[in-house]
């Protein structure tokens, strides 16, 4: 019998192309512990919602085992950190050890988290042998991400896979025999994916019942009748087993942030102790961005104190930073989370301090402005607002947007710096109803409530048509009250507290917004000028007439 | 014979080597330059000191306000104390800063930003920083360091030492200082009153203007300026009623 697949599959003998896989251990429960998700030392096992699929070795050894239901893994040991399956995290805490593969290999391929293949035949000539290359792979690993991992050299996929398992490499032409020992279970390693696992595991559960218990028994049969009994999946199977290559579908690297990392033991508590890492870890960063090439949009500085909490914070950077800049960034930063002024409770001290690199981008296709490189007075200025950010946290430095709006208060929009500064609402829309300029230079952040009254000493209303109720004849107004806006900080209002005869009024203009929405807001607005006083506005909502601003 | 023939080779080999060094960019041959540039214009003493002064120290103020000013401007490093009037202390702001000057405002949370905006200040170069007050001395330090204008309001915390630092780095960075309170080592005070307010009725019109009163008092003025101005959405515009000099407040209205 002669199929089709059976054709394809003439060269069903091993390839001859040396490779190389570097094999972490357990990668979703380290990517976990480097996410800080849990300790080095705790018992942790990751689950699919079924069963436990993988677990740490301080967790296996009290006999958690992978395929056991949760709850009897909880039962063998109740201190057990359970964790849901999450690539993302997997893939995201993988790249900077893929990074530090490069650095060492060219072509670099990641067959999953914790799996990435690279030819070895130019990289062991430019080492010295394989030996050393697998060597160098290894202690760049180690160096960039503290991960253990192991190498293994051979030909076809499944060879360097279980090479890599016994940290052996094969020599040329032995791949055949190699494998021919092996379990047939073990052709699963080879899926990149989690569906294609499960196919093979569901052929290799097939092939034991059959009586084929090892690798070998699988390549004894005539590579078409495989295909006739098992299809597509066995004849991947079989390809596998006899040392083909399956070119392993790449994976698209999720992203391209370079992240540069360090663990500070014991942990800083002063600023100037992690200052000093600080540095250290901007010259790495800086390095790695000039070794890519490459020019970066954001720093993005991330720690993690003694008690867990995580302190984030991104910062807008322009082309390609030096180490002082970031440095500089980074200090500022810590010195604001140290003291525990920005905005957040006084934190512990720092046990890990990250930079990331944001918004990579090639170096060559950062140009300057149109009009030339900043002015001397944006830097400084840029500068100052950085430095009293970390003082007082991002939202302690605004920058303020002219928006749409119908009052001076919806018109104005502030924005922490460093934030896109765009309007909300359009300010070129016609907004009817607008308050008429001049606008009120003081402007109350916290409305003051006032009380209007007529010649009778009757509080003065606007009626459902929005007309006043009487002629307002004197206005009261009480000193703020206390606790209202930080007490002794609430800055001075240019009006003093007291009573004041009304002179002359304009208004009231009622205003209704958004009648159709969920929250409408109806108010009447009125000019008043009174003896003694600067001209006022004020606006009556809620039963109530406030103090809006001041025209002073 | 020989010898002078030597020199004029010389002579030929070090003129193509500096042709050929000022080609490359590797050295410019500058002419001397003489140590005493010759001012022109004014010829005493006192006229070079105002002019140098009006082109480098000086800060500009808003046209109208100038005859409320010493030579003609704001001082660099200067640290003036604006009472009674938001626009005016605005208007101040934005002559000062120019176009292309930053400008922060510290302290000042109820500044009105359409006001501002009105008032001329470019948004871009405006940064608020609404409440200093965990750290207002490392704040306002940095924000000196950083902006050519700094506007300040109320910021019960800082002491006067720390006021005196903050004038000292002022003038060494050529910025000015704003303040709506009173600040030590001050240049000037400048309190403006409301006289009057144009288009209001009894419940009709709108306001369109209002009449400033505008005193100034302190170092290079003797005694009181002041000046009446009116304000509107244009600006402010000069009174042709002024008192120069008044030795003693005087009521105009």
């Amino acid at each position: 019998m002669t199929s089709p697949i059976a054709a394809v599959d003439e060269p069903a003998t091993s390839s001859s192309v040396r490779q190389a896989a570097l094999w972490v251990p357990d990668w979703p429960v380290a990517a976990a512990v480097a996410e800080g998700l849990a300790e080095v030392d705790q018992p942790l096992a990751i689950h699919d919602g079924q069963g436990v699929l993988l677990c740490s070795a301080t967790a296996r050894s009290q006999g958690v085992r992978s395929g056991m239901s949760r709850r009897s893994a909880q039962q063998m040991c109740p201190e057990l950190v359970l964790l849901g399956v999450d690539d993302t995290r997997d893939a995201r805490s993988f790249e900077p050890i893929v990074q530090a593969v490069e650095a060492v290999a060219a072509g670099v391929q990641v067959l999953r988290p914790g799996i990435v293949l690279l030819p070895a035949r130019g990289p062991s000539r430019y080492a010295g042998s394989e030996e050393q290359l697998a060597d160098q792979l290894i202690g760049a690993v180690a160096e960039e991400s503290g991960a253990e991992c192991q190498v293994g050299i051979g030909e076809g996929l499944l060879t360097v896979l279980l090479a890599a398992r016994e940290g052996s490499i094969v020599a040329p032409g032995s791949a055949r025999e190699f494998l021919a020992c092996h379990n047939v279970n073990t052709v699963q390693l080879a899926a990149p994916t989690r569906r294609g696992r499960a196919e093979l595991a569901e052929l290799t559960d097939l092939l034991h019942r059959l009586g084929l218990r090892t690798l070998g028994d699988l390549t004894a049969l005539p590579a078409g009748d495989v295909a006739a009994r098992f299809g597509g999946t066995g004849v991947l199977a079989h390809r596998l087993a006899g040392g083909g290559d399956v070119a392993p579908p790449a994976q698209a690297r999720p992203e391209q942030d370079i992240i540069v990392r360090h663990e500070l033991d014991p942990p800083a508590d002063r600023a100037d102790v992690a200052a000093f890492v600080a540095r250290s870890l901007a010259e790495t960063l800086v390095t790695r961005l000039q070794r890519r090439g490459v020019v970066c949009g954001a720093l993005c500085v991330r720690a993690r104190t003694t008690d867990g909490a995580e302190l984030v914070r991104s910062w807008r950077m322009d082309g390609a930073p030096s180490p002082a800049e970031l440095t500089d960034r980074v200090r500022w930063q810590l010195d604001g989370w140290l003291a525990g002024r920005s905005s957040r409770p006084p934190s512990a001290p720092l046990v890990h301090l990250e930079l990331v690199a944001e918004e990579v981008s090639p170096a060559g296709s950062v140009g300057e402005g149109l009009w030339g490189s900043r002015s001397q007075g944006q830097v400084q200025a840029e500068r100052a607002a950085l430095r009293v950010q970390s003082l007082l946290g991002a939202e302690g430095v605004l920058v303020p947007v002219l928006q749409g709006g119908r009052d001076p208060a919806s018109q104005t929009r502030l924005v922490a710096w460093g934030d896109e500064a765009d309007p909300l609402l359009r300010p070129d829309a016609p907004w009817p109803g607008q308050l008429p300029a001049p606008t009120p230079a003081t402007v109350l952040t916290e409305p003051l409530p006032l009380s209007l009254r007529d010649a009778e000493g009757i509080e003065v209303d606007v009626s459902a048509r929005g007309l006043l109720s009487a002629r307002p004849a004197q206005l009261l107004m009480s000193p703020a009250p206390h606790g209202a806006a930080q007490g002794a900080h609430r800055p001075t209002l240019p009006v003093v507290p007291g009573n004041y005869l009304v002179h002359a009024w304009a208004g009231p203009w009622p205003v209704t917004e958004r009648w159709w929405s969920s929250t409408p807001r109806r108010r009447a607005w009125l000019q008043l000028l009174a003896h003694d006083a600067p001209v006022l506005l004020l606006s009556r909502y809620e039963g109530q007439w406030h103090l809006m601003g001041v025209y002073d | 014979m020989a010898a002078a023939e030597h020199s004029t080779r010389v002579a030929r080999a070090r003129r193509l080597l500096n042709e050929a060094e000022a080609a490359a960019g590797l050295r410019t041959r500058m002419p001397p330059r003489p140590r005493l540039v010759p001012l022109p214009g004014p010829t005493t003493a006192a006229d070079v000191a105002t002019a140098s002064d009006m082109a480098e120290e000086n800060v500009a103020v808003p046209a109208a306000l100038a005859p409320l000013f010493p030579h003609v401007g704001l001082r660099r490093g200067a640290a003036v104390q604006v009472t009674g009037s938001t626009s005016v202390l605005l208007r101040l702001a934005e002559a000062a800063a120019g176009d292309t000057g930053w400008v922060a405002l510290a302290a000042l949370p109820d500044v009105g930003v359409p006001a501002a905006a009105e008032a001329g200040l470019t948004l871009s170069r405006l940064v608020t920083v609404p409440s200093p007050q965990p750290a207002a001395p490392a704040v306002l330090g940095a924000l000196v360091d950083g902006f050519d204008v700094l506007v300040v309001g109320r910021c019960a915390e800082l002491r006067e030492g720390e006021r005196r630092t903050l004038n000292a780095r002022l003038r060494s960075r050529g910025a000015v200082l704003l303040s709506t309170e009173p600040w030590p080592g001050s240049d000037l005070t400048l309190h403006a009153e409301t006289e009057a307010a144009e288009g209001l009725g009894e419940g009709w019109g709108a306001l369109r203007g209002q009449y400033l009163l505008l005193r100034t008092q302190g170092r290079f003025i003797g005694g009181v300026r002041q000046l009446r101005t009116w304000l509107d959405t244009e600006g402010l515009h000069p009174e042709p009623q002024m008192v120069d000099n008044a030795p003693r407040l005087q009521a105009v209205s």
